[in-house]
């Protein structure tokens, strides 16, 4: 059996919105592709990554403030390398902020980011919860769900733009991409309500080891799922 | 002059309203004078701040707020309080107007206020009490408070040296607030019958309030909470708190605090931490455990949010809550893991519908754990509430709940939801919704010539 290796990189600091779900869609997802996806929990800042293990790193939502423990650990270890070699990354929710360049808190204060991602961010003074359904710009493939914005994102290379909802900053933009570094604002758990997406990191990983994966995944209540928020989403009351 | 002419005007409209319809009258009146001066909670007078108490956090405020209050009357004290649950600077100025003389005077002795969290920086402002309680800081209404950190910036930022915090020993991010203030109080549940474990590959913490790292916890009393430390620094529960409720009967209803046994008539792991404060609380303002214990026994919260109905044979369980976070709702899920009987599930989880824009976020599901309901001898499933059903039959799925003895229904309505019951065997049965659903699924069954237990 195909085997892909996560890096689910720190569970207990990056929480947020069920998230963890996502994990463990990822991992269902796999056995329908017949890819056995084993996950290792990477616990805490100060723990060695073994890149060398890893298929993907995968970051959860998690809160601002952990990103001055989290970009010089980053910094310091072999992530560069590891991005420009084709390597997987999936950020989600505000953890994606800290990959580029630039967030601007509240109290105006700056904080350098990881400088991957050409984007800049700037803290919210209101949260905004919403639903999201968005296309990716290099497939047709579209993808549905809830963002918790905590800042306003202006990236040069979105990941997708949005048919509905707020995205990076109510441009049109969603999220972004530099190589296999995704970032996107979209919950759900994504890989619950959106397990095509799931599929489609997973064959793309599969394909950088030289692996062609034929089967197709079958996901009726993800795809009910993916109905009834659009449903609602055109049934919305407006403001 | 325009503060007195604003209270008498609302005074006057506080006695209307409470005349048409008294349960709009929570925060109407306050709402008004607000509007009509901003800075209007800040002109009472004879307010004593030391004898001001606020009462905050994520689960257990407005409970805790209503046990506080009751305590205290109990033992003949004035007390002003919005136990009406209008939480926000309306609330409060309601509260004054209805608890003032017409020269703007408190005429109470004690205040005692539920806040909203978000709004404490703004209320303390105006009214700088000198006692917080906080009954913990979690995940909470993310399309409102974003993530936990949001929440305790806004305590950290206004939580003054000449304060006292009455906090929880076993919650991490509340207690790290103890740097802040003058004094810190501490509250603490020990092991009980009701005290687990957790081990799960996919089981997740928190970070360290203090250093960033992450937090375990030794065992919990309830959803992250229990006794923690942080794996790096020295941030930990303490071995010994101020006030700490052992010998917890939940068959009696009763636990030892001190030297005594106490009887209780609400004995749920939230409701012992609830008690907890208030201990901690009234011995400060110099109560007796006679008189605490007295306000206790007597106490009979309002907010009634369980039902045993029989119907068609079955013994069905109504459980409902707030679904706002997920260690309210993860309570409610350990009520159905404890009953070890045959049964079957119904989970209904919603629109998030309360301020624009509406959406269909039930993602809190997922930081729940399932799994222990799964292994429960639970044979039936059924996910329910327009828009997100099959978010949360995605959840069971995932917590090991076979496919095919899942049931979706994407709907609201109970007749449709509940012909489910006919083809299920098992004779136990729990539903799971929000507060705001239940008057229409009690019709149903009251309608259907239900009978409750």
């Amino acid at each position: 059996m195909d085997k892909i290796t996560v890096g689910w990189m720190y569970p207990n600091l990056l929480n947020l919105h069920g998230e963890r779900g996502s994990v463990q869609a990822l991992v269902a997802i796999g056995k329908q592709l017949g890819i056995e996806v084993e996950v290792k929990r990477i616990e805490d800042f100060d723990d060695p990554i073994p890149f060398e293990e890893l298929d993907l790193l995968f970051f959860l939502p998690g809160e601002i403030t952990m990103f001055r423990h989290l970009i010089p650990a980053l910094q310091a270890s072999a992530l560069c390398e590891y991005l420009e070699k084709g390597g997987y990354v999936l950020a989600l929710g505000t953890t994606g902020l800290m990959f580029g360049k630039t967030i601007t808190r509240e109290d105006g204060s700056v904080i350098n980011g990881l400088g991957y991602l050409d984007m800049d961010a700037t803290e919210r003074k209101y949260v905004w919860g919403d639903d999201l359904h968005f296309r990716l710009n290099d497939t047709d493939m579209e993808l549905a769900g809830s963002q918790i914005q905590m800042a306003d994102v202006d990236a040069k290379q979105p990941l997708g733009t949005t048919v509905y909802g707020m995205g990076n900053n109510n441009t049109g933009a969603e999220g972004a991409r530099y190589k296999n570094l995704i970032y996107t604002n979209c919950l759900g758990p994504l890989f619950v309500k959106n397990p095509w997406f799931g599929e489609y990191i997973l064959k793309g990983i599969m394909q950088s080891k030289g692996v062609e994966i034929s089967a197709e995944g079958c996901y009726p209540i993800a795809k009910a799922s993916f109905d009834a928020t659009l449903k609602f989403i055109n049934e919305k009351p407006k403001k | 002059m325009r503060f007195l002419l604003t209270l008498w005007i609302c005074k006057f409209i506080a006695f209307a309203v409470n005349l048409v319809d008294k349960k709009r009258g929570s925060n109407y009146s306050g709402k008004i004078a607000i509007r009509l001066m901003p800075d209007f909670v800040a002109r009472f007078k004879k307010i004593d701040y030391d004898k001001v108490y606020f009462i905050s956090g994520t689960n257990g405020k407005s409970t805790t707020t209503n046990l506080l209050n009751h305590t205290l009357l109990s033992a003949s004290k004035g007390v002003a309080c919005n136990t009406e649950g209008a939480n926000m600077m309306g609330g409060v100025a309601t509260t004054l107007i209805k608890n003032s003389t017409l020269g703007g005077a408190l005429n109470k002795e004690f205040l005692v206020l539920e806040i909203d969290e978000r709004s404490f920086p703004a209320i303390h402002k105006v009214l700088p009490g000198r006692n917080l309680g906080l009954t913990n800081l979690q995940k909470d209404q993310v399309q409102r408070n974003g993530d936990p950190d949001f929440i305790l910036r806004k305590f950290r930022g206004a939580i003054t040296k000449d304060m006292t915090l009455y906090l929880n020993n076993e919650e991490p991010r509340s207690r790290s607030l103890e740097e802040q203030a003058g004094k810190a109080v501490y509250f603490s549940v020990a092991d009980n019958d009701k005290t687990y474990t957790r081990n799960d590959f996919y089981n997740v913490t928190l970070p360290c309030p203090k250093c960033g790292h992450p937090i375990v916890y030794d065992k919990y009393n309830l959803a992250n909470i229990g006794p923690f430390h942080c794996v790096k620094c020295d941030y930990a529960s303490y071995k010994e708190a101020d006030v700490t409720i052992s010998g917890i009967d939940f068959e009696q209803n009763t636990f030892v605090c001190g030297d005594s046994v106490w009887n209780v008539p609400y004995n749920n792991p939230f409701y012992i931490y609830n008690f907890a404060m208030c201990i901690a609380i009234c011995r400060n303002i110099g109560l007796t455990d006679t008189e605490i214990q007295k306000g206790f026994a007597s106490f009979n919260n309002r907010a009634n949010h369980r039902d045993v109905i029989y119907f068609k044979g079955k013994e069905i369980y109504y459980l409902r809550g707030k679904q706002e976070n997920p260690e309210a709702l993860q309570s409610q899920l350990d009520i159905i893991a404890a009953d070890q009987r045959e049964k079957a599930v119904f989970v209904g989880m919603y629109r998030i519908t309360d301020f624009y824009p509406h959406y269909g976020g039930s993602f809190y599901f997922f930081d729940c754990d399932f799994t222990p309901i799964v292994e429960s001898n639970t044979t039936d499933f059924v996910a329910f509430s327009q828009t997100v059903a099959n978010d949360i039959a995605s959840r069971m799925i995932l917590a090991g709940a076979e496919e095919s003895r899942v049931q979706i229904y994407d709907t609201n309505d109970p007749a449709i939801i509940f012909k489910a019951l006919d083809e299920i065997d098992a004779k136990v049965v729990y539903i799971l919704t929000n507060t705001y659903h239940a008057p229409e699924i009690k019709a149903y069954f009251k309608e259907g010539g239900a009978s409750n237990g």
